[in-house]
């Protein structure tokens, strides 16, 4: 069974209401949910109420939401509870794991009211897709995944300072087109 | 805009299928990296002792756990052996079991997790692509009680996702009777693994397994965790099967920041429990995401693996073959004959020449002149003849009887008959052997039974249908009167069953311990010649009889000399009570009958 046709079936299931679903969107997404939440939190605890936050939030959210993609809806979902525990930890001093990681986002992404502009979605999702796979998937897993260097130099095999040096090439080129179309200063 | 909301944002920018890319792209590398190691085993034999050194220089070290999904990453125990488990793949076998997959699957992962991507690949790494059928998956498993259900049926193109794996040892003693029972005692692996089908987990003891799922999940107040595996839902070969049970046996395992523990737990009645000594109280871990198929566990521990070639010349839709690169030719077969599955196996042969020679008439005549010579049954022809044994991959049918995947299969002449059988394995139990002869009719022993079919009178097939055999029961589907009937028996060894009109035994007792049973005897009415069968595989003819002997029922009892057996009559019909028989090793043997017939002066 691919892993598409797996998400299909859970999907079917969070639709029919069927609590077998979320067990199973547990089995299949809950190490993904934690890895991201892991690369923004460091208490395990949190780490933990994140993923079931995140599983929580699925099983309200489906139905009506019908994603394409659940790997990614799940991986979205995870994103935004981490960054909130985050927040609300480093509000209260408790947590600067996420620190370096929204220093290295603050180089190149811009400021925006909408939350879903669509001009520059398309601008950089196009910037990504026209950068080579390796150098693409390095920065997903960094900067939507949350994975840290070391991670992702042990998955790709290879350095960090190789992936570190990839990061920021990426980074300073998606800065440029930003630039380019106005985004940027 | 807090950065806090840049970061937020930044995930609603990039379009799903580059964040799904990325998902994949990592759990690909994993997989992709052990097959681009090209060490040899020489490099990793040396690797291995090197690590190995190295480790055992540094007793103790920390490391981080992160466990099954929703496990805290608190940090536990010590690392323990640091004895490398890459077990090579047993001769002649072939992943074809959840149990197989789970446990091997569950070490690769173990081991890439720690950065052993040691070249276990061979430099070509060929895909199986057939063994099973073509990669069917029925929804059930045909005639099985209706207690049980199939959850999942393994099949070999599928992709095996783990997301966590342990691997430990554990002590089996006879106090852990459910275990014991299936694999003795002694130490055993235990795999565990949190996979795209289940948690699982495996035990292995001498190329037994046995395996279950998880039922229940928990952590203590003190951070324990604690993991129950329950017999309800257990692995059957190639079968996830749900089984209603009133009596089941759990295995907790316990995992906390002083190792890991185990016991078992028979839950009925009055709950037992059993320890489960854990060896050294630790183990190892696999905590990434690593997807596998099973060509390449396969390949990374040294399975048998085959190329396809194109079919061969002749009336057979479908035959694959592959090479062996330890030399000869490793063919794979599955031959359908007008749509229908005859053979889905598995065989070795050196000369592909004057192969295939086969027509639709029925009769499959000289295949290998070398080693696969079998001719078709034809009950107005040629008879089967074939002296060599064909590892079943995947379900087959013969003569109308199906037959599971998981057996072996053999085909034997024996004077003038041909005699089919099968092993099929139980739950980690002793193979059970399953002869089936021209006529139709099954009959379930022990190995190496010779000429168990032979001259039966009745020729009149009783049953056409498949069957199933566990530790304990034998799950018969066959036409009778028309109409197709499922039957299981609950059977004991030695003891008879009805099935259809015929009452049989099951014996697989060996003479050794001291009692057997006569499977058949018969007379021929012309030459006063009595055949008696008897279960090891001995048939003694008693000449010379004045009066033909038959002996519809009976059982026999290995004397104290060794030699004698003990025959005793059917009480019911009471042809006769008793009659000793000695076989000499000139095959002559000499008889005593003990008591009359009624009517029988003679002796």
């Amino acid at each position: 069974m691919s892993d598409k046709e797996r998400d299909n079936i859970i999907k079917r299931r969070l639709f029919e209401r069927d609590e077998g679903g979320l067990r199973e969107l547990e089995k299949a997404y809950a190490p993904l949910c934690a890895e991201i939440a892991r690369g923004v939190l460091s208490d395990s605890r949190d780490v933990e109420e994140c993923v079931n936050d995140t599983l929580l939030a699925v099983w309200n959210a489906i139905p009506p939401a019908n994603p394409d993609s659940l790997s990614a809806f799940l991986c979205r979902i995870a994103r935004r509870l981490a960054i909130s525990k985050f927040r609300h930890n480093t509000r209260k001093k408790r947590d600067n794991r996420g620190d370096v990681l929204l220093s290295e986002v603050e180089e190149f992404l811009p400021d925006t009211e909408t939350e879903a502009d669509s001009r520059l979605r398309k601008l950089i999702s196009d910037h990504l897709r026209s950068c080579d796979s390796l150098t693409r998937n390095i920065f997903i897993r960094r900067y939507i995944l949350f994975d840290d260097v070391g991670s992702i130099a042990k998955r790709f095999s290879l350095t960090e300072n190789a992936v570190s040096i990839r990061l920021s090439r990426a980074k300073a080129k998606l800065a440029e087109a930003l630039r380019k179309e106005g985004y940027l200063k | 805009m807090r950065k806090t909301d840049k970061l937020t944002l930044l995930a609603d920018l990039i379009d799903d299928e580059l964040i799904e890319e990325a998902i994949r792209a990592g759990e690909k590398s994993v997989t992709v990296k052990a097959q681009k190691s090209r060490f040899s085993r020489t490099a990793l034999i040396a690797v291995c002792a090197a690590l190995a050194l190295i480790v055992c220089t540094l007793p103790i070290f920390y490391f981080r756990h992160t466990g099954l999904p929703g496990d805290t990453t608190e940090d536990y125990g010590t690392l323990p052996s640091d004895e490398f488990i890459i077990p090579d793949a047993p001769d002649g076998e072939t992943i074809d079991s959840l149990d197989k997959l789970n446990y091997y699957g569950g070490i690769m992962s173990i081991l890439q997790s720690e950065g052993k991507n040691f070249a276990r690949f061979a430099p070509s790494t060929p895909r199986l692509s057939l063994l099973s059928g073509g990669g069917d998956r029925p929804e059930t498993i045909p005639n099985v009680p209706e207690d049980i259900t199939i959850q999942y049926t393994f099949n070999e193109h599928d992709t095996f996702t783990i997301n966590n794996a342990l691997y430990f040892k554990v002590n089996l003693t006879t106090s852990n009777f459910f275990l014991a029972e299936r694999l003795g005692t002694g130490e055993a692996e235990v795999v565990i693994t949190s996979n795209n089908i289940a948690d699982m987990i495996t035990f292995r003891k001498d190329g037994r397994y046995y395996s279950c799922v998880l039922k229940d999940k928990s952590v203590s107040g003190t951070g324990e965790t604690q993991y129950v595996f329950s017999t309800d839902n257990y692995i059957d070969g190639p079968y996830l099967i749900k089984h209603s049970s009133p009596e089941t046996v759990d295995f907790c395992v316990y995992i906390s920041d002083t190792g890991i523990r185990m016991d078992s737990r028979k839950i009925h009645w009055n709950n037992v429990y059993a320890e489960i000594g854990v060896v050294n109280g630790s183990y190892r871990e696999c905590n990434i995401t690593v997807t596998l198929t099973v060509a390449e566990i396969s390949a990374f521990f040294n399975f048998k693996t085959a190329t396809n070639t194109p079919a061969l010349d002749g009336d057979i839709e479908h035959i694959f073959c592959g090479s062996n690169p330890s030399g000869g030719v490793e063919i794979y077969l599955v031959i359908y004959k007008d749509g229908t599955l005859l053979w889905c196996n598995e065989a070795f042969m050196k000369d592909r020449e004057d192969s295939a020679a086969y027509s639709r008439s029925g009769e499959i005549s000289t295949f290998n002149r070398e080693f696969i010579v079998f001719h078709y049954i034809d009950p107005q022809g040629e008879k089967v003849i074939c002296n060599t044994q064909l590892t079943n991959s995947g379900g087959f049918e013969f003569m109308g009887m199906k037959f599971e995947r998981r057996s072996t299969l053999a085909f034997d002449r024996t004077d003038g008959f041909p005699v089919l059988w099968f092993e099929s394995r139980g739950d980690g139990a002793e193979p059970l052997y399953l002869y089936a002869a021209e006529n139709g009719l099954f009959f379930i022993g022990e190995k190496n039974l010779i000429n168990p079919l032979s001259r039966w009178q009745d020729r009149k097939p009783i049953l056409e249908g498949s069957c199933r055999i566990t530790e304990s029961t034998a799950t018969f589907a066959y036409f009778a009167d028309g109409q197709h009937t499922v039957q299981s028996i609950n059977y004991k060894n030695g003891e008879p069953f009805v099935l259809g009109e015929k009452e049989f035994y099951l014996c697989d007792s060996p003479f050794s311990d001291g009692e057997a049973s006569v499977r058949y005897v018969t007379r021929e009415d012309s030459g006063m010649k009595c055949e008696i069968i008897i279960t090891n595989g001995a048939r003694y003819i008693i000449n010379d009889i004045e009066r033909g002997v038959t002996i519809d029922r009976g059982s026999v009892r290995l004397e104290s000399d060794g030699r004698s057996f003990m025959l005793i009559s059917d009480p019911e019909t009471g042809n006769f009570d008793e009659l000793y028989i000695t076989p000499f090793d000139d095959g002559s043997i000499e008889y005593r009958r003990t008591r009359f017939y009624p009517e029988d002066n003679t002796n």
